[in-house]
């Protein structure tokens, strides 16, 4: 899936790409991006003149990209350049890889089903190409975004990590399914049947993964575990009435929900799991313990209070958007300011940023991933500390940094351009290409224009 | 395409160099074992233990038992603790704390109230109350709404501090339980048709009858078919499997007399025993054979001490403690233990338990259903309950008996850790402290009926027989006997400077730059009952400052009086005194004068500035032309009507109301009679050395005048009391005793010591005695450092040898406070006074006595038995 086919669709030439534009703005889209990720084999691009923060290697003050095929092919302060490549002059600006989010549910028409329970759903089939998420995406740097539902939700389906420039879907899929969204918030109802309810589910999953190890080591047939006699079992237990008998697509859905649940448990896909309060903590890490999860740890506001049980663990987490918060003292009534990240900085917990698009975010800045790391560096991170918890750090956590997350010979020409420090409030990103194709403009940004406009009057 | 995972490499990076940044640090010293001596140990079973001690080491108990006979090993850290009591920490049989909730369905026994629990929420409540342990349930109004468990309130992570997490399956056959919602049915989703629907279940029956119908289908379905592969089955049938093979114990509810027939009938079938919960009518319920069915009984004590509620408690069924009684006349006494609703009713649990003596309990068994008895029926038992020898340390250190009224938490530990300490006020200032004792003395009078001191903030808040007090108020109990006394003041001593000061001192110098921390003299001096001294040179004349004998001594007054001598050559002595003398009356006079003129002066610059005011106003019209820039408009309407004298005018003659402003007015209103503006008095210069005097010949400083023979107190007594008027106090004076009503009449007062006999005509006399009954005035000094301390001492000796208690505690207390001005402050237990008292052991002539506390502005600086 890594290597983008073109699904048939005629790739607009390059002379042409601007009427397409112009014909994909009329049909309603904002902005001029869009610009699609098939790029022809033999187009050459060159950055040259700016400032390369690679996060893997040394910083070059002055360097040149040159990019093939959608790869980067060279990183040096000299590299030739061949006279076919087109040039993007960047002096006096910064290159960094492009931004990873790693917890969004913005692309998807809708972050959680009614029903918590539904590991057979993936969010490829909901994520609208031509949602507004992915023009603000593009404006802010962030070239992959990792698709997770919601936290309404008990397992909420399979999650992917898609670019965020692309007309469809298939063209932007980096890896899918990457992991699967579990919630320790039961959506209704008491936590304690949640939970009860979330361990029936991955135990049936264990148990079948084990019998199916066990029919595979010897052939003799033991107990029959057969899914389909599950789903019939239910509907035989001694206390339930003749239910509704299980349409055909409903069992199929179930094995690939059970399909889905093992290869969870058996750590194949990653286990996002969303803690609300600090005591989901201790649960969560019961459950990766139980059941040999590979997780990723999606904090709540208050889970800096479990911060000791996580400092210890090698397991990635996700800090909520609200990075700096006030608590009463239940004791004392006094309101105290609690600062996360300084809190797990200050225990060595290396942690993971995320933006906070609710319509209720109390600060504009942390609707955006690079002001959130600019508040983490305020808490104590280094820079460079901060800049890899936006970019190499999420690739690792999700398993993509084999091609994204850094500036490195070999991988994407996922890049995003400065106009000066990363982590300045003054500076705008200037352009963002995904597979070496400039997907953002700034120069061309008609949206930013009207809205400075309106600033400046 | 998957992924394969991979650790972020920067996390491990990360963690690596923390491992070995732990790793380089020193590791922590072991905590050296703890040894707490306290006046009881309540262990949870049995009788206390008087003048016990526990020995802990790494958090658990390592050994408990009569003090006298503990073996402490080697760095062992004491803590004497001997007013206080120590139990274990309270074990809560039942709670419904947490709010768990309740689930969809009515038979959910996989269900576990620990997961449902917060264990980060807010305990420090309940460590107050000392419960250190609690059961947490699942719902109540489910049949079978799930497994409880049993959480100690602190200590390690979060996650160790479960002891059990399905500690019991709860069954609840009562009447709240019986009608659960409707059919369960999950909402109709997005996604009906692939939605892996819950199976639908019914609810059973909503009466008894028909829950029990349920339950024993479901237990005889669980005896019968031992094996599932059915995820549903296995949910609703694993923890009955469990429960018929004794792996997890029953709990049932059952109040009303049917509803317990009805569970001791499951129970028969199964052959199971469970732990009854809340059997109101037990009694009534009938037979004795009945009970072998339960091995725990768990009671609730009403609740709500906190609000007064608006009924009589459960309408069908007995009182608890009636409930209680009928079980210990069936031999079961150990086997109940109590059910608690709220956190509110948790907060008063032993005031609840206590309600057991009306079942004639006595402390030890009432404890036990609070500590043993709840662990035991909690399978808990060897974790904690008990302070027996490899249990945790968990225990709670209270002032008193566990159920008596007014004890409190003094403070609670988990595993040998403080997780709350008592004493404390919100804001962390020191609590108040209620002293209870036999008697008191108030620096005048006795109080021989029993007594209580309230001290808020260093200070007497209350004195009397029983007092109110805050409810975070620390409650000291002094032995049968023990009376409460003033702090003694002596009259001169040489403290808190670090030994004698010999110095030549102008009278004028502040003694309060000499004063010392820990001056040793003064912690030792103390300690016998000393709170208060009067300090200088003893290089005559000094000025003397009043303090107290805290760590760092506090300056009560400085100066407080000025020490003169009478010695050598009479005729010199008297040109000297009355040389000095007059030339401070001479200054005093002067400043007296003075302060007369400028009072004078201040009304006529009064009366001045209000006829200026008058008159500009009165002239403000041809004035307007003058100052258009002063707004006009108010001065002309003022003008025009004439009213009242306005307020200050604008421009004010301030300090300095010098020539022009006179000037003016005289310039353009010549008619007017010449108005000069009083000139202030001169002021006297100011002769630091001779300052003193201005106070003394106002009466507020006492002269403190040395004279041993006859005619030197004459001449002092003529001199300062009599010439010049002013108040004074004859210090050592042994020949006083022959000239007494002299001294009366002239308002003179003594300060006896250190001698206390003198000779006179063969006749040996106590001149303390003497000066009582003659009604002299008088006080006790020691002249002394350390011998200070003698005092008190040498008081009950004067007792001994006619002089009265009163009297003599009266010249140790309150006379001198009020002679020097300090009445309001030392010297006398009244409200308002500052805390300084002395508790001796018993009557302060008793050769017996000792001191048992010294209290110095509210803060004990001695308690008997402690370091």
């Amino acid at each position: 899936m890594r290597d983008r086919a073109c699904y048939g669709v005629k790739r607009p030439s390059p002379s042409g790409r601007w009427l397409w534009a112009a014909l994909s703005g009329l049909m309603g889209l904002t902005g001029w991006a869009a610009g699609g990720s098939c790029v022809r084999a033999d187009e050459l691009v060159a950055i040259t003149g700016g400032r390369i923060i690679p996060v893997v290697g040394q910083e070059l003050e002055r360097g040149t990209i040159l990019i093939r095929n959608g790869r980067i092919a060279a990183v040096a302060a000299e590299v030739e350049v061949p006279v076919e490549a087109r040039v993007i002059d960047a002096t006096g600006q910064t290159i960094l890889p492009g931004f990873i989010d790693v917890h969004s549910s913005d692309p998807m028409s809708q972050s959680n089903e009614r029903n918590p329970n539904v590991p057979f759903l993936s969010v490829v089939d909901t994520i609208d190409p031509q949602a507004l998420y992915f023009d603000d995406a593009r404006r802010n740097g962030i070239t992959a975004v990792s698709v997770v539902p919601g936290n309404s939700t008990m397992i909420g389906g399979q999650t992917a990590v898609v670019r965020t420039a692309g007309t469809y879907v298939n063209d932007m899929l980096i890896a899918s399914p990457v992991g699967v969204k579990l919630s320790l918030r039961p959506p209704s109802g008491s936590r304690m049947s949640h939970l009860a309810a979330l361990r029936r589910e991955l135990d049936r999953a264990k148990g079948t993964a084990a019998a199916d190890a066990g029919e595979a080591a010897d052939t003799e047939p033991s107990t029959s575990t057969d899914g389909g006699n599950d789903a019939g079992g239910e509907g035989d237990s001694p206390e339930s009435p003749p239910a509704s008998p299980p349409s055909g697509q409903g069992s199929e859905a179930q094995q690939q929900g059970l399909e889905v649940l093992r290869q969870l448990v058996g750590g194949q896909l990653l286990a996002f799991i969303y803690c609300d309060l600090p005591m989901d903590v201790v649960h969560a890490l019961e459950l990766i313990k139980a059941y040999d999860l590979k997780p990723i740890l999606i904090l709540g506001r208050e889970c800096d209070r479990a911060a000791s049980l996580l400092a210890d663990l090698p397991y990635p987490i996700v800090l909520d958007p609200r990075l700096v918060y006030w608590r009463t003292r239940p004791n004392t009534r006094r309101e105290e300011r609690v600062d996360v990240p300084a809190v797990f900085h200050g225990l060595g917990k290396s942690f993971l940023l995320q933006a906070d698009t609710t319509a209720s975010r109390q600060t504009l800045g942390s609707g955006y991933l690079w002001y959130q790391a600019a508040v983490a560096v305020k808490s104590g991170l280094s820079r460079e500390q901060a800049i890899q918890a936006l970019t190499l750090a999420p690739a690792q956590a999700l398993g993509i940094d084999d091609s994204v997350g850094s500036i490195e010979v070999g991988k994407d020409a996922d890049l995003v351009i400065l106009t000066g420090d990363p982590l300045g409030t003054l500076t705008w990103v200037d352009k963002t290409l995904v597979g070496g194709e400039v997907v953002y403009d700034r120069s061309q940004d008609e949206f930013l224009r009207r809205l400075l406009e309106a600033t400046e009057q | 395409v998957n992924q394969g995972w991979r650790w972020p490499w920067p996390i491990l990076m990360f963690g690596s160099l923390v491992a070995a940044g732990i790793a380089a640090a020193p590791t922590p010293a072991a905590e050296p074992p703890q040894a707490f001596r306290l006046s009881a140990i309540w262990t949870g079973e049995g009788e206390p233990l008087s003048d016990a001690g526990l020995l802990v080491i790494e958090g658990r108990v390592a050994a408990v038992g009569a003090w006298d006979e503990l073996a402490l090993p080697e760095g062992t850290q004491v803590h004497h603790l001997r007013d206080q009591v120590m139990i274990p920490g309270l074990v809560v049989a039942e709670t419904a704390v947490g709010g768990v909730g309740d689930a969809e369905q009515a038979l959910t026994p996989h269900l576990l109230a620990a997961d449902g629990f917060d264990v980060y929420a807010d305990f420090s409540s309940m460590l107050a109350a000392g419960v250190t342990t609690i059961q947490v349930s699942p719902g109540s109004r489910r049949l079978v709404p799930g497994q409880g468990g049993v959480l100690r309130l602190a200590g390690g992570t979060p996650d160790q501090r479960w002891l059990s997490r399905a500690e019991s399956l709860r069954v609840m056959l009562t009447a709240s339980a019986f009608n659960p919602p409707t059919i369960y049915q999950p909402p109709v989703g997005a996604v009906s048709e692939v939605r892996p629907l819950e199976p639908v279940r019914p609810q059973l029956a909503g009466s008894l009858a028909g829950a029990v119908a349920g339950l024993r289908t479901l237990l005889s379905t669980a005896r019968l078919v031992r094996t599932s592969e059915d995820v549903d089955e296995l949910e609703l049938l694993g923890p009955l499997w469990q429960v018929l093979d004794g792996e997890l114990p029953l709990r049932l509810t059952a109040r009303t007399a049917a509803e317990i027939q009805a569970a001791a009938g499951l129970l028969e079938e199964c052959q199971v025993t469970a732990l009854l919960v809340d059997p109101l009518q037990l009694s009534s319920a009938g037979s004795e054979i009945m009970l072998d069915h339960f091995r725990g009984f768990l009671l609730r004590p009403p609740t709500g001490p906190g609000r007064l509620r608006d009924d009589l408690g459960p309408k069908a069924g007995e009182a608890f403690w009636e409930i209680a009684s009928w079980l210990s006349e069936r031999g079961l006494r150990s086997e109940v233990a109590l059910a608690v609703d709220s956190e509110s009713d948790l907060l008063e649990i032993r005031f609840l338990a206590a309600l057991l003596r009306r079942a004639g309990w006595s402390d030890a068994d009432i404890l036990a259903t609070l500590t043993s008895n709840a662990a035991r029926l909690l399978g808990v038992h060897d974790r904690v309950g008990t302070l027996q020898v490899g249990l945790e340390a968990d225990f709670v250190l209270l002032s008193g008996a566990p159920f008596s009224p007014n004890t409190q938490v003094l403070g609670t530990y988990i595993s040998g850790q403080r997780v709350y300490r008592g004493g404390l006020v919100g804001d962390g200032s020191a609590a108040p402290i209620l002293i209870r004792a036999e008697s008191y003395f108030d620096g005048r009078r006795w109080h021989r009926s029993r007594s209580q001191l309230l001290v808020v903030d260093g200070r007497l808040a209350a004195v009397g027989e029983e007092v109110s007090y805050p409810a975070s108020t620390t409650i000291t109990h002094f032995p049968a006997g023990a009376v409460v006394v003033p702090g003694t003041i002596d009259l001169s001593a040489q403290l808190g400077m670090g030994g004698s000061l010999s110095d030549r001192l102008g009278i004028e110098v502040k003694l309060a730059d000499q004063l010392l921390t820990g001056d040793e003299t003064a912690l030792a001096v103390r300690r016998l009952g000393v709170t208060s001294a009067l300090v200088g040179s003893s290089r005559l004349p000094s000025p003397v400052m009043a303090i107290k004998l805290t760590d760092t001594p506090r300056v009560l007054a400085d100066p407080v009086a000025l020490r003169f001598e009478i010695s050598g050559n009479l005729s010199a002595a008297r040109t000297n005194l009355q040389r000095t003398l007059e030339r401070g009356e001479q200054y005093a006079k002067q400043w007296d004068t003075y302060d007369r003129q400028y009072a004078e002066y201040e009304a006529a610059l009064k009366a001045y500035k209000q006829r200026v005011a008058e008159k500009s106003e009165a002239s403000s019209p041809p004035a307007g032309k003058e100052s258009p820039a002063e707004g006009g408009g108010e001065s002309a309407t003022g003008g025009d009507t004439g009213s009242g004298p306005r307020g200050t005018p604008p421009e004010e003659p301030d300090a300095k109301p010098s020539k022009d402003d006179p000037a003016k007015p005289t310039g353009d209103d010549p008619a007017k009679p010449a108005d000069e503006e009083p000139q202030p008095p001169k002021k006297p210069t100011v002769t630091a050395a001779l300052e003193p005097y201005r106070a003394v010949f106002a009466g507020r400083l006492p002269l403190i005048v040395e004279a041993q023979q006859q005619q030197q107190i004459a001449l002092a007594v003529e001199l300062v009391a009599e010439r010049f008027g002013l108040p004074l106090i004859v210090a050592g004076g042994m020949d006083a005793v022959a000239m007494l009503p002299r001294l009366k009449e002239a308002g003179v007062k003594l300060a006896v010591g250190p001698d206390w006999w003198v000779q006179l005509s063969g006749e040996r006399l106590n001149l303390a005695q003497q000066a009582a009954t003659a009604g002299v005035p008088f006080g006790f000094q020691s002249a002394g450092g350390l011998g200070s301390g003698h005092l008190p001492e040498a008081i009950r000796y004067l007792t001994y040898h006619g002089l009265s208690v009163s009297d003599a505690l009266a010249a140790a207390s309150a006379a001198p406070a009020e002679w020097l001005g300090l009445a309001e402050r030392v010297g006398s237990l009244r409200v308002g006074a500052d805390a300084d008292l002395v508790v001796l052991s018993g009557a302060p002539d008793d050769a017996g006595t000792e001191v048992l506390a010294v209290m110095i502005d509210g803060d004990w600086v001695y308690r008997r038995g402690e370091p």
